[in-house]
């Protein structure tokens, strides 16, 4: 049973309910839409990141539904994404992050998680300067108020 | 127009799982959006044993004069004047210290735990100076986790805190306190108050070995008989109603904890007054901070003491320490073993909330265990998985803490003995022909006499710790025989087939066919034996 999403740039993808159901956010719109055919619009996804989330939940569909694990510790390890995913994050930064706003926004948790990974791989080892230049983040500390930050949590620096 | 990733806090936020601490720090310097959005990432779980601490802990400048102590690990300089008495600030050699080129003292650090305090879950606490500085202010209150190593030993040399003193005659037992130059000195109201006394030319701790010995007030029996210790064991337990002969300075925080509240000892006659004097006056400021923190954290779910410095010189009192455990209502997890010592068994269990699910209170002095159990028999408990307790009992009793206590995966007890043949206690309960609750014990520690019927009525074990427990080989083929399920043996003295004999033929040797798992073979004594045995049971 074909879906039909449309992006904000007014461009129709047809896929399968089961991949399309990948995302919670549609999948609770086909549910309160019930058997209704009308196709579902996202506004807030361009076609071209359509394309590669589309192609993402083609490629996991058949994976299990992830249960959260009830835990009180957040940590968790990034160096264990799939050859697949890892090809598949191969983009710029840009789209990069473009999907990681679309996982967000459709509530794929795989997809961010992975998103998540892949950028925390890149912010990995780099000095504070490295990771704003690599990300286009803009610095509004002043020069004492960084170095008071610094020396307050130097603890936590690697030896 | 769309906000780029990077600018909004609640996705950048996302990420904050997968970076270590010194990539969060990396992140917390960025700009104010990654700031707020990383910070209590990075201050979520602190640890002050890691060397980091141990380095910062180092710099704090503003100690109290300290005499010279012996050198240690670190290469670090101490500088002193020309004519070598000790300085009282110490400066290092800067460019040894990354960049940092502030000078941090202590408020410094205080500062930083009030800024940053809010955000720590799990703590793990060793320097009596990251105690002082989580619980002066409040700052510190929404711990889930808390562990106390005070006085463990930590890999940051710790000496260039200590008034090392030398051996004097009436000192030569005085222990050695961590970080006792360390404390801040309690705003004193009316009271006479020597944190560390100051250092005399030689370095002592106040040496005044002429000093008459102190004759000490009577001991009164009437504190000891109410919570019914043992009078031999707790020798020195004062009546707190009396005026200790100490004066202690005022509380800090007379909301929590006051000075009726402590078990004051009578003074230590191996050492001079003020030596006494200030020891007592250390474990009060360290015992109300420690009290302070866990008072205004309710929300712990986990208290870790086990390797928490023992507060020799006085206690506090029973009433207060329940009434502190009944604030806890979220208290999943409690290894009591030192700072709840020598509680009464089923006191504390009143205290604690009914959802939790370890407890370990191994209290070496305290003459009641778990056992005997009170009459009328205490609720059953499904929550409880692991206990460690002292105490001994019959295989009776075992059975009956079983069904108390249904869901018990491990257990601790000191020695479980034979039921007597002849058992006129009316309280006992006779043998049910089915297993009788324990059907998820896993682990049992202790030494068992009547291990055949222990295992039968409890076939779930797989786990036997049977500490001081020699063993011989009727013991060893019997095992074999009637406990097929159990896994891991393990005890405390080398067991008699680790033997050359033995180890010649695989096949025949019961030990090959006893020992199921490997692991527990490390205790044993004989290393070459172990090998040998070892490689017999990888065989197929």
């Amino acid at each position: 049973m074909p879906v039909i999403l449309v992006s904000s740039d007014n461009q129709d993808f047809k896929v399968d309910k089961e991949v399309a159901e990948r995302s919670i956010l549609i999948k609770n719109m086909l549910e309160d839409v019930g058997e209704s055919d009308s196709p579902i619009p996202l506004p807030n996804v361009t076609a071209a990141v359509l394309t590669k989330v589309i192609e993402y939940c083609e490629h996991h569909r058949n994976d299990p539904v992830q249960v959260p694990e009830e835990t009180d510790d957040p940590r968790k390890r990034s160096n264990d994404i799939e050859e697949w995913d890892m090809k598949f994050m191969q983009v710029d930064q840009e789209m990069l992050f473009e999907i990681i706003l679309a996982a967000n926004y459709l509530d794929i948790k795989p997809l961010l998680d992975v998103g998540c990974k892949t950028v925390a791989n890149i912010i990995k080892g780099k000095t504070p300067e490295e990771i704003r230049k690599a990300f286009n983040i803009v610095n509004d500390f002043t020069p004492e108020e960084e170095a008071q930050i610094k020396k307050e949590n130097e603890w936590a620096e690697d030896r | 127009m769309k906000q780029a990733f990077v600018d909004i806090p609640e996705l950048v936020t996302h990420l904050a799982p997968y970076l270590s601490p010194a990539d969060l720090l990396s992140c917390v310097q960025l700009n104010s959006t990654w700031n707020t959005a990383f910070i209590p990432f990075l201050w979520r779980s602190i640890d002050d044993s890691i060397h980091s601490w141990g380095d910062i802990l180092l710099q704090i400048t503003n100690l109290r004069p300290q005499p010279q102590s012996p050198a240690t690990t670190t290469e670090k300089a101490i500088e002193t004047t020309p004519n070598n008495t000790p300085v009282g600030v110490r400066t290092f050699d800067i460019s040894r210290h990354r960049d940092s080129d502030y000078n941090k003292d202590r408020d410094w650090l205080f500062a930083i735990f009030e800024r940053y305090g809010h955000h720590i879950r799990e703590l793990n606490i060793q320097s009596p100076l990251i105690l002082e500085a989580v619980s002066r202010k409040e700052s510190c209150t929404g711990l889930r986790s808390l562990v106390l190593g005070l006085g463990t030993n930590v890999n940051w040399p710790r000496t260039e805190y200590l008034p090392l003193p030398p051996p004097l005659p009436q000192q030569s037992l005085l222990p050695i306190l961590p970080g006792l130059g360390t404390l801040d000195t309690p705003p004193v109201v009316g009271g006479s108050v020597a944190v560390a006394p100051s250092p005399s030319a030689d370095g002592g701790m106040g040496a005044a070995p002429d000093l008459p010995a102190f004759e000490g007030f009577e001991v009164a029996p009437a504190t000891v008989a109410a919570h019914g210790f043992d009078a031999t064991s707790v020798d020195q337990v004062e009546d707190p109603y009396q005026e200790p002969d100490v004066e202690l300075s005022d509380p800090l925080f007379p909301d929590h904890l006051t000075l009726a509240d402590l078990i004051i000892t009578k003074r230590d006659e191996r050492v001079t007054p003020e030596s006494d004097k200030a020891r007592k006056e250390y474990m009060w400021t360290i015992a109300q901070h420690t009290w302070h923190l866990i008072r205004t954290n309710p929300g712990l779910v986990r208290i870790d003491t086990s390797r928490c410095y023992r507060f020799y010189d006085f206690g506090i009192s029973d009433d207060f320490i329940f009434a502190t455990l009944r604030l806890l209502k979220h208290l999943k997890d409690l290894n009591g073993n030192d700072l709840f010592k020598d509680l009464h068994f089923w006191r504390l269990w009143d205290a604690l909330p009914a959802k939790i699910e370890s407890l370990s209170i191994i209290a070496s002095l305290s003459p009641s265990g778990v056992f005997p159990l009170p009459d009328p028999l205490p609720k059953v408990n499904t929550s409880l998985k692991v206990l460690l307790a002292g105490g001994s009992t019959t295989v009776n009793g075992l059975l009956t803490l079983m069904s108390i206590f249904p869901n018990l995966t491990r257990l601790g007890l000191q020695k479980v003995e034979k039921n007597p043949e002849y058992m006129s206690n009316p309280n006992s309960i006779p043998l049910p022909p089915s297993p009788f609750g324990g059907q998820y014990l896993r682990k049992l520690e202790g030494s068992v006499e009547d291990w055949e019927t222990v295992f039968h009525y409890i076939p779930s074990i797989v786990e036997w710790d049977a500490q001081g427990e020699p063993l011989d080989e009727d013991l060893a083929l019997l095992l074999k025989d009637h406990c097929p399920n159990l896994e891991s043996f393990k005890q405390q003295y080398p067991p008699w087939f680790i033997d050359e004999r033995f180890t010649a033929v695989p096949d025949d040797d019961p030990t090959n066919q006893f020992l199921i798992t490997h692991h527990h073979l490390r205790v044993f004594d004989s290393i070459v034996n172990y090998i040998k045995v070892d490689e017999m049971l990888r065989e197929p």
